[in-house]
């Protein structure tokens, strides 16, 4: 307490801290006092390792297996569905071919990679 | 106040205990310190109503297990423990706002808009409001010793930041009575939070 200007609050702390006469029976209730807020921190933080826990593993369940060999094979499969070729075995929507929905291809193509994946794992099984 | 510096800006030649270390030590406090830092919980947060010794100790404990109260390398850790339970209890922020309703409400919780904004104005207001809640506390403690000499005798000191022999000396008392002191405003400050838990129906 040396760095910065020590208040009344300051000094009613050290006051109570300066108490070093052992504990008596009088204290056991604030002896109790210290243990349940330890053990309720000490389950609050269990809390938020447990929450943080579950949401690496959603985030990580979210996260794209996909590689970059994949979405090209999607984006090859994608522009020859768009290009009229029933061969794809694809159908897109109408307005999948006006161009409105390219910014979203990034998104579709992870998605058509995705399918084909699931498609080879059951193809497999 | 030091330590509410600590967690706020890191300069670059500090050095600071990693979490686990301090919790270890917290872990550690000998039962003596764990009964003096309920006794000093217990008088912060005198005259605020707004959280109990239990609570302020339980958040102090996860915001240093949690790393946002570093503990200086510099410091004991008991210096450093008496910085946290102070700026907890002075910051009064660490409790939800619809909590501090109902501990306003006397156990109530019923909430209104209107409430709602008086918390906030109450919490916006900075440093100018902690020396408010400061006041606070030493004027509640103050009002609960009024008329018992001593007792005044030893809010002057502390005011004045005396303490040990200084303090024994502006009282006029020995070692013996000085301590004679310190258990008699302890067993008052339990008391009156044995009076307001009873009020809202706590234990």
């Amino acid at each position: 307490m040396s760095d910065k200007k020590k208040d009344a609050l300051d000094s009613l702390i050290d006051f109570i801290f300066s108490d070093d006469t052992p504990v008596s029976p009088e204290d056991e209730e604030d002896l109790d006092i210290f243990k349940d807020a330890i053990q309720q921190a000490e389950a609050r933080l269990a809390k938020s390792r447990l929450e943080r826990a579950r949401a690496g593993a959603f985030s990580s369940n979210m996260s794209s297996n996909v590689s970059n060999i994949d979405k090209e094979r999607a984006k090859r499969r994608y522009d020859r569905a768009k290009a009229g070729d029933a061969t794809a075995g694809l159908t897109l929507a109408a307005r999948f071919g006006d161009g409105s929905m390219d910014g979203d291809l990034e998104a579709i193509l992870e998605d058509l990679a995705e399918l084909e994946d699931e498609d080879n794992d059951n193809e497999k099984n | 106040m030091e330590e509410n510096a600590e967690e706020q800006v890191d300069q670059p030649d500090d050095e600071y205990h990693s979490p686990d270390e301090a919790i270890a030590a917290f872990r550690q406090l000998s039962n003596e310190e764990q009964r003096n830092l309920v006794a000093s919980a217990r008088a912060c947060l005198a005259g605020s109503g707004f959280a109990t010794p239990n609570e302020l100790i339980s958040e102090a404990y996860v915001r240093i297990a949690e790393g946002r109260r570093k503990w200086r390398t510099s410091k004991t850790f008991i210096q450093f423990l008496k910085g946290v339970v102070r700026s907890l209890a002075s910051d009064g922020d660490f409790l939800p706002e619809e909590r501090k309703l109902v501990r306003r409400n006397k156990g109530s919780a019923i909430v209104t808009s209107e409430q709602l904004d008086t918390i906030t104005i109450e919490e916006d207001d900075g440093e100018l409001a902690e020396k408010i809640r400061n006041e606070q506390v030493l004027s509640a403690l103050e009002a609960r010793f009024s008329g018992d000499e001593q007792m005044e005798l030893l809010m002057m000191g502390i005011r004045d930041n005396l303490i040990g022999k200084d303090l024994q000396e502006a009282i006029g008392v020995d070692a013996t009575r000085l301590e004679a002191l310190r258990t008699r405003f302890n067993r008052e400050l339990k008391k009156q939070a044995a009076v307001f838990g009873a009020k809202e129906g706590q234990s």
